[in-house]
């Protein structure tokens, strides 16, 4: 008899991949839970579920071998679900194992190499401060094990490839000089999918936690680059710190504005060129390799390379973007 | 951190680990690379963030043949980032022939090969921000890329090989924050090094002498020394630390100072391609990382044997652009516009040929004659030179007819009596100032005419093109703006041997078991390569050994009574 495995968050981009993924198994039987109703489930049965209801959870652990959590989005969200979903865990008892994906967020403002062990830090975003709390919560549980995702890209990553994509190619970046030399711990989404179905396949050790990055330092340079060569976008533009100062001060907010008008109004169907933010600048510029020596060790995870990653994702990019050019 | 000299209390005594004399390509680049390793370094610069007329003209000196070489005070730049603030970008790094012993080249062969190099070459690539450490079109594109000229095959010349540009990086500007934020580097600006002291058994340095142009003075008593203040300042520096040696400091036999080398580089001949001008592509690709790179004729290594003569290349250039006779508007306008273009790039903007109204007259008529070539490349220029953070390398245009010229650089050979020593007179620290004697030789000469015979050929056995040129005016072109500026090589030779060298292998002084050099003029022999990224990689290389050296993993190689070990705290 398969496991019948509980994703929450199941509409988002790894929420997706990974009920697919155990749909496709021969182990398991994934239900689709997720705020919205109707939300494609991937072959899975869907559940409709707010993660903050704690009725509902509880219903919904009900006959779960195991659930993971993909919630992402609105900080309150990710820390209040986090808090009912382990209070569910534990009311429920029994042999249920929570797996979270968390997020290298919790990090903060921390640099150099850091590996698991390293203390979470709530002191950079609202993000990071709603994922160290749901890790607390999370880790509380006995049979639980986190996942710190670096930054998630592939096919249908809004920000991370769509985003960056155009941006590269409008040369709006490129090669960032001294304000791209950060580590942006790059991992694909089949890869954040497919260690989530090891850590299931092991069971719950001990409340491990794994980061989940580039077995290489990467910087954003040289992402930037290797992706708009992926992309037929090469070569890329060194972009000036007064270039960057601009884009960030000036251009920023309007679009910015534009953008939440458009999301406010998504009949108009006005196409909005993307902003660059403060906060991306900053990452860009984050010294912060997360290892993943532990689960290369004690998984034997192997990740996909990043021009393997790329050339995949960006023939996706290409596939879609003929699709929609057909229609 | 970074202080400034002027404000730190006098008389003071600094006690680093390892003192670095010179904040240019080879000095930032150590103390980014020991950032890491947690010791103490002080690196002391001359100048300010910017250039100062009163610094710079510390480097004042005289040279013996104002023809051959330029005044000292120029193409160095005495200020943090030192003369990367003013480099042109260009690197490629050493060919496997340049360390090799050449039977044919006294002096020649290094006490270490390219492969002790390489380990060090992508990040020195990496910090040049040039891209990767790929020099061949095959291995930085994966793409087709134009030939340099359509049909041409050897067999003397090679056109796969690519010099790539730096941005050009002032490391100044680029590394300033990061060197600001290392918590364990220390740099001291306006803190001028004017002479190291030996202990009493001479075989360490036990003081160096800092004093700012105000007079402030202290001392820096490091457990390792490391000269980095470029080729011909670090040679003064030896030369002019005389009290415990009176000929100076690793100049027992009579070493510091000669060998003095620099590049043979020149443009000549009219060659007229075959198939049109349209068969040659002379400008430059970009690599996916939007480096600049551009492909060379390179002299192969078994011509330079069979020939007995240097390391030689060439590129494709434009007609000389003194003469108006190119009718080219663009290169009359760089010619009107010489008076705002920097000393350093303008040299060639001079003719031997008098500048007299009428040849102005004609250069303003070319530009009259095609006005939107000009307006064309002055836009181009602004955009994609001046705006860009990426700067356009150099002047590419198309000859409209069908000629282009030859631009070569080529090695120089060792020379003792090419040499630089101290002048009479003194700066305003009182360290005396440099004479420069630079010479060449026939061989020197030699090197030129034979590559420049062997292109020709190779041209005309491809039935590519018709090279024609003067061998007779070959030694005035090659030194037509006198040696070639800003690479200054030789004058601290690495060797093995201590009656011929002056540094060992691993860039120390042979005697003094403390005091390294990090600059080119540990080169024994000049290659054909801008030496940039070569001194970066050698400074990388340091870098490691002194980690390793500091962590206690090799030996001290001279008995120095524990001065090496550690007298400071």
């Amino acid at each position: 008899m398969k496991a019948n495995v509980l994703v929450l968050g199941a509409s988002g981009l790894v929420g997706r991949r990974l009920t697919a993924l155990l749909a496709q198994s021969d182990w398991a039987a994934p239900i689709a839970a997720s705020r919205r109703p109707g939300a494609g489930t991937m072959g899975a049965p869907a559940r409709q579920l707010d993660a903050t209801d704690a009725r509902g959870m509880a219903a919904a652990l009900d006959g779960v071998t195991a659930v993971v959590n993909c919630i992402a989005g609105d900080p309150r969200d990710i820390a209040a679900g986090a808090r009912v979903l382990a209070d569910s865990a534990r009311a429920r008892g029994g042999d249920l194992h929570v797996v979270h994906l968390s997020s290298l967020a919790v990090y903060g403002s921390a640099t150099g190499t850091v590996d698991e062990s390293a203390p979470l830090r709530a002191d950079h975003s609202a993000y990071g401060s709603a994922k160290v709390a749901a890790e607390r919560s999370i880790a509380a549980l006995a049979q639980s094990t986190i996942l710190r995702p670096g930054i998630i890209y592939g096919p249908g990553s809004p920000w991370w490839t769509e985003r960056i994509g155009r941006l590269l190619r409008t040369r709006r970046l490129g090669d960032l000089g001294p304000a791209g030399m950060g580590f942006c711990n790059l991992v694909h989404v089949d890869d954040v999918a497919a260690a989530t179905v090891a850590v299931l396949r092991r069971g719950p050790v001990d409340a491990d936690v794994f980061n989940l990055s580039t077995p290489r330092p990467v910087t954003w340079n040289e992402y930037f680059s290797a992706f708009a060569a992926a992309l037929g976008a090469a070569p890329v533009r060194r972009v000036s710190p007064a270039r960057l100062a601009v884009e960030c001060r000036l251009i920023g907010p309007p679009l910015r504005a534009l953008e939440l008008l458009s999301n406010r109004f998504p009949s108009l169907d006005v196409p909005v060129p993307p902003a660059i933010r403060p906060w991306l600048l900053a990452l860009c510029r984050q010294d912060l390799y997360t290892s993943v020596e532990r689960i290369r060790t004690r998984l034997g995870f192997k990740f996909m390379g990043l021009e393997e990653g790329l050339r995949d994702t960006a023939t996706a990019m290409k596939a879609t973007a003929g699709r929609e050019s057909c229609r | 951190m970074i202080e400034d000299a002027r404000d730190t209390t006098a008389d003071c005594e600094l006690r680093p680990d390892i003192c670095i004399v010179g904040a240019g390509a080879a000095g930032i680049s150590m103390a980014l690379e020991l950032e890491r390793t947690g010791l103490d370094v002080l690196l002391l610069e001359s100048g300010g963030e910017k250039l100062e007329p009163s610094t710079q003209q510390l480097y004042a000196g005289t040279v013996a043949d104002a023809r051959l070489h330029s005044p000292l005070d120029s193409y160095r730049m005495r200020c943090l980032g030192g003369s990367t603030t003013a480099w042109g970008g260009r690197c490629m790094p050493l060919d496997p022939i340049d360390f090799e012993r050449r039977d044919y080249v006294d002096g020649s062969g290094w006490p270490m090969g390219l492969a002790d190099l390489l380990p060090f070459y992508p990040k020195a690539n990496q910090i040049c921000e040039a891209g990767p450490f790929e020099y061949t079109a095959e291995e930085a594109f994966h793409r087709p890329t134009r030939p340099m000229i359509a049909g041409f095959a050897g067999p003397h010349f090679s056109t796969n090989t690519l010099e790539r540009f730096s941005c050009p990086t002032d490391f100044g500007r680029r590394y300033r924050q990061r060197l600001a934020d290392a918590r364990n580097v220390r740099v001291l600006l306006h803190a001028n090094a004017t002479a190291l002291h030996l202990a009493g058994n001479g075989m360490a340095v036990d003081r160096v002498d800092v004093t700012t142009l105000a007079g402030k003075q202290f001392a820096v008593r490091p457990r390792f020394v490391v000269l980095a203040a470029g080729g011909l300042e670090v040679t003064r520096l030896l030369l002019a630390s005389r009290d415990a040696r009176p000929a100076g400091i690793g100049n027992d036999f009579d070493q510091v100072g000669r060998y003095y080398m620099c590049h043979l580089a020149g443009t000549i001949g009219a060659l007229s391609l075959t198939h049109g001008q349209s068969a040659a592509w002379h400008g430059y690709d970009l690599s996916d990382e939007g480096v600049y790179c551009r492909r060379r004729l390179a002299l192969t290594a078994d011509a330079q044997r069979r020939h007995r003569i240097g390391n030689f290349i060439a590129r494709l250039h434009h007609p000389r652009i003194t003469d108006p006779a190119h009718h080219n508007s663009i290169l009359s306008l760089l010619y009107l516009a010489k008076p705002i273009i920097p000393y350093e790039y303008r040299k060639r903007l001079h003719g031997d040929a008098e500048e007299s109204a009428a040849v102005w007259l004609r250069h303003v008529a070319n530009v009259a004659r095609d006005p939107f070539s000009a307006v064309g490349f002055a836009w181009h220029l602004f955009r994609d030179r001046r705006l860009a953070a990426r700067k356009f390398p150099s002047i590419i245009i198309r000859p409209k007819a069908n000629l282009f010229s030859i631009d070569f650089h080529a090695e120089q050979f060792p020379n003792a009596s090419s040499r630089v020593t101290l002048g009479p007179q003194a700066d305003a620290l009182r360290v005396p100032r440099l004479h420069v004697d630079w010479r060449y030789t026939a061989e020197d000469v030699a090197t030129v005419t034979t590559a420049l015979s062997l292109l020709a050929n190779d041209l005309a056995a491809s039935g590519v093109g018709r090279l024609d040129y003067d061998p007779a005016t070959i030694e005035a072109e090659m030194t037509r703006y006198g040696a070639y500026g800003g690479h200054h090589i030789g004058t601290t030779r690495m060797g093995t041997d201590r009656r011929t060298s002056v540094v060992d292998p691993d860039c120390r002084l042979h005697d003094v078991d403390n005091l390294y050099v990090a600059s080119s003029s540990v080169f024994p022999t000049s290659s054909q390569a801008n030496p940039t990224l070569t001194v970066v990689a050698l400074a990388l290389r340091l870098a490691d050994h002194l980690a390793a050296r500091s962590a206690g993993v090799l030996p001290a190689t001279v008995d120095t009574g524990g001065i090496a070990s550690g007298t400071a705290t």
